[in-house]
């Protein structure tokens, strides 16, 4: 399935993280949502009218759109998600989409039914661990087996299956057992997230990893990365450029005003699911006139802006911080990125 | 090419954003409905800031000629130039019945 769409090089790609619900099954101790009630929730047709808006934008930048489309749990509202993916499927702007699940639905049918989507990446759960206790302690009780279940089964079925790790002071020592498991269960992809206290994670601020345990858990992946061949490490992140700058494939800039928006269940926009400052509605707003005018995005671009150590830093070309982190942090998403350990 | 007058009084289409940093020396002109994006030198943005719908462009003419280090005759011809290109853009706009009578930089479009 993945070998069919080739790589898109990062200024060919614009991406989409859409939250098309925010009811959710789980309620997992770490999350940045904080509302489940899913107020306002786009319609099918309003679905499709903010995909045909997003495959108009794409031709006029002349961009392939890559998109993640998430929830909540996506697959609560599969009477929408569907149809929305098969429409997704047709448009020709759109270069790929994956699914960002809990992997609670994920049965044959569910399964057979993605399997005609010619333009569906991959699957992609969370695991908080390599063992039952450390997941379900953030993601509830049975939901370890529930997932380890749910990738099974989409490796019998030959998905593409990515796993995200959200890092904590809870987990940061089991980055190896993790990639380990993930290797025995024929797990395609592996990334691993910052925590981030905001939504209900917000009472979780105690669990943030200091800066020096951020560089060695960073170090410590990008040394499995260099290492294991059986499982792709994704360290497309800011900060990883720390650890080798002259290396392109290591770290990556902040989207946030680059390349990428994320559109909540209700149309607002952010410039990032970790950034929650709307710039504006897609059912409301031409895309166009968010990207141009917001002076949110414009900030984050213009890297004069930048406080602290992120203001003088010789790699913000490669980096810049995680706005979101900063954001969290200080309420100032221009203010430096205090996980930064240079 | 048409000629524009100095006379005219132009204003800025409705759908056009212009934006720069300054600081890191770019500027660009977007139109927001139709998703175009144009960027521009320092000169052809400023020109671009002049324009707002009250002064005739002989006036703009003459503020340009005394902000930039450029001869009269080099000036008013990359003036005018620069101005044509904005109007066949559709980037400004003759305002109607606006009359008064009166260029550097060039616009180079580019998509997003």
């Amino acid at each position: 399935m993945m070998d069919q769409l080739k790589e898109l090089k990062p200024d060919e790609e614009f991406y989409f993280q859409w939250h098309i619900t925010e009811k959710c099954n789980l309620r997992c101790k770490h999350c940045y949502h904080e509302n489940y009630s899913s107020a306002n929730e786009l319609a099918l047709d309003q679905l499709v009218e903010v995909a045909d808006k997003i495959e108009n934008t794409l031709k006029t930048w002349d961009k392939k759109g890559t998109l993640s489309v998430t929830g909540g749990e996506p697959f609560v509202i599969q009477e929408k998600l569907f149809p929305l993916l098969f429409h997704l499927d047709s448009l020709p702007a759109i270069h790929h989409f994956d699914i960002l699940t809990n992997g609670s639905f994920s049965n044959q049918p569910v399964l057979d039914k993605l399997k005609e989507l010619k333009k569906f990446r991959r699957m992609q759960v969370s695991l908080e661990g390599s063992s039952q206790r450390l997941n379900d302690a953030v993601r509830g009780e049975g939901s370890f087996e529930k997932t380890l279940n749910a990738i099974r089964l989409m490796k019998k079925n030959d998905f593409c299956v990515a796993v995200m790790m959200t890092i904590t002071k809870l987990n940061k020592h089991d980055i190896r057992p993790m990639i380990s498991l993930l290797q025995d269960e024929g797990v395609d992809t592996f990334a691993a997230e910052r925590f981030i206290p905001e939504g209900r994670g917000a009472d979780l601020e105690e669990a943030i990893l200091s800066t020096n345990e951020l560089k060695d858990v960073f170090s410590e992946i990008h040394s499995l990365a260099l290492s294991q061949k059986k499982i792709r490490i994704l360290l497309y992140r800011p900060l990883y450029a720390l650890l080798d700058g002259n290396d392109p494939t290591v770290g990556a800039m902040c989207s946030a005003g680059t390349n990428a928006l994320t559109i909540m269940h209700d149309g607002t926009l952010y410039p990032c699911r970790r950034l929650p400052i709307p710039i504006g509605n897609v059912l409301q707003d031409s895309l166009y006139k968010v990207w141009y005018t917001s002076d949110v995005l414009w900030n984050i671009r213009n890297t004069k802006n930048l406080k602290g150590k992120c203001s003088a830093c010789d790699l913000i070309p490669q980096c810049r911080g995680c706005r979101a982190m900063a954001y969290a942090i200080t309420g100032d998403y221009l203010s430096e990125d205090c996980q930064c350990w240079k | 090419m048409l000629e524009v007058s100095m006379n005219s009084v132009f204003s800025l289409s409705s759908d056009i954003f212009l934006y720069q940093l300054k600081e890191l020396g770019k500027y660009w002109v977007f139109n927001v409905d139709t998703g175009e994006h144009y960027t521009l030198n320092e000169t052809s943005f400023w020109i671009l800031e002049q324009i707002d719908g009250m002064t005739p462009l002989k006036e703009v003419l003459a503020r340009f000629l005394k902000a930039f280090d450029v001869g009269a005759a080099k000036g008013k011809k990359d003036f005018s130039e620069v101005v044509k290109g904005f109007v066949n853009e559709s980037i400004i706009k003759k305002r109607r019945g606006k009359t008064c009578q009166t260029k550097k930089g060039k616009s180079t479009k580019s998509r997003y």
